[in-house]
């Protein structure tokens, strides 16, 4: 049963990540996420087999940690697209102050 | 041409302001003698800071949205530059500086021919201070001596005086308030040869609720420390 809703949502997830258009890397990332995620649900020992042959006791704690290491990355890249989206909106509001600039005199 | 402005040619004051509809009046008026080449940048403010502020004769430079203190600084000094600007000043929208510190720091710049004149509270006189905005304020010196190596004993003082070629090599990109620091590294990195004038902070009830929280400091410190990582 769960085995059946976590493919249904990886699968949504596949879709909603091909609907938008990514650029290399991020492609590569989403693509590896999502193979990671069908192979662990088909096959829930070989998180297992995993999580033993890198010192991790239970293969749940093993996903819980890439999946931090992994929220950690979003979190930053949404960070910096901030940043640089924010400098681009200060150029535009600056350009259009500066044209629209007033004075009585 | 009044007498002043024909002592001190080409010089532009810039006022940045967000929602100083109480204060910018009273401000420009004590700038009347640097009108009308004083450009006031009305940061997306929701009050009427920006029609006062034509009104009293300034230039004014409208963002659509609030962008931050830092932003709006350099938005005046882009327009300031575009008007063959000699020499360029800061000064804060909220009362808090005294408009005869101007000539105070255009003597020093002129005498010393240094790049930039930076007013200090701490070598001027500067009554009722609250202790806890003192005591953040030393430590923001003692971080910009760890950061860039200046020797100062006000770091975050709004009233400047820049020469021109001074102004051009200054780039503000922090839109908030941690510019005060970046335009103190940007003077430590370019080399600009700068002076202390010992100017009067006035600490009214209008300029403590306008100013800086001091929790505020945590926030300007992580942008500097965001900023120095992607330099």
């Amino acid at each position: 049963m769960i085995g059946s809703i976590l493919l249904f949502a990886i699968i949504i997830f596949g879709m909603y990540v091909a609907s938008h258009r990514l650029g290399g890397l991020q492609l590569l990332a989403a693509l590896g996420l999502l193979a990671v995620g069908i192979a662990f649900v088909v096959w829930p020992n070989a998180a297992q087999w995993v999580a033993e042959h890198v010192g991790v006791g239970r293969g749940a704690d093993l996903v819980v940690y890439f999946a931090i290491v992994g929220g950690l990355f979003a979190a930053a890249n949404f960070y910096f697209r901030f940043k640089r989206q924010e400098q681009q909106l200060i150029a535009i509001v600056r350009e259009l102050a500066l044209r629209n600039a007033r004075a009585r005199h | 041409m009044t007498t002043r402005e024909r002592r001190k040619p080409g010089l532009w004051v810039v006022v940045p302001a967000y929602n100083e509809a109480g204060a910018i009046g009273e401000v420009l008026n004590g700038l009347h003698e640097y009108l009308p080449r004083v450009v006031v940048v009305d940061d997306g403010s929701s009050d009427r800071t920006g029609e006062i502020a034509l009104e009293s004769g300034a230039a004014v430079v409208r963002h659509a949205i609030n962008l931050g203190q830092g932003a709006a600084l350099q938005t005046g000094i882009d327009y300031a530059l575009a008007r063959n600007a000699a020499r360029v000043c800061t000064f804060d929208a909220d009362g808090q500086h005294d408009p005869d510190s101007i000539a105070a720091l255009y003597a020093a710049l002129t005498s010393s021919g240094a790049d930039v004149a930076l007013g200090s509270r701490f070598l001027g006189s500067t009554p009722q201070m609250p202790a806890l905005r003192r005591s953040t304020l030393r430590a923001a010196v003692a971080l910009t001596r760890l950061q860039t190596g200046l020797r100062l004993t006000d770091a975050h003082n709004g009233l400047r005086l820049f020469t021109r070629a001074a102004a051009e090599r200054i780039c503000i990109r922090q839109p908030g308030m941690a510019h005060a620091s970046e335009i103190l590294a940007a003077i430590a990195h370019e080399r600009l040869h700068y002076v202390e004038v010992p100017t009067r902070v006035n600490y009214t009830a209008y300029s403590i609720a306008k100013g800086q929280s001091v929790t505020n400091s945590v926030k300007i410190l992580f942008d500097l420390v965001y900023a120095a990582w992607t330099r």
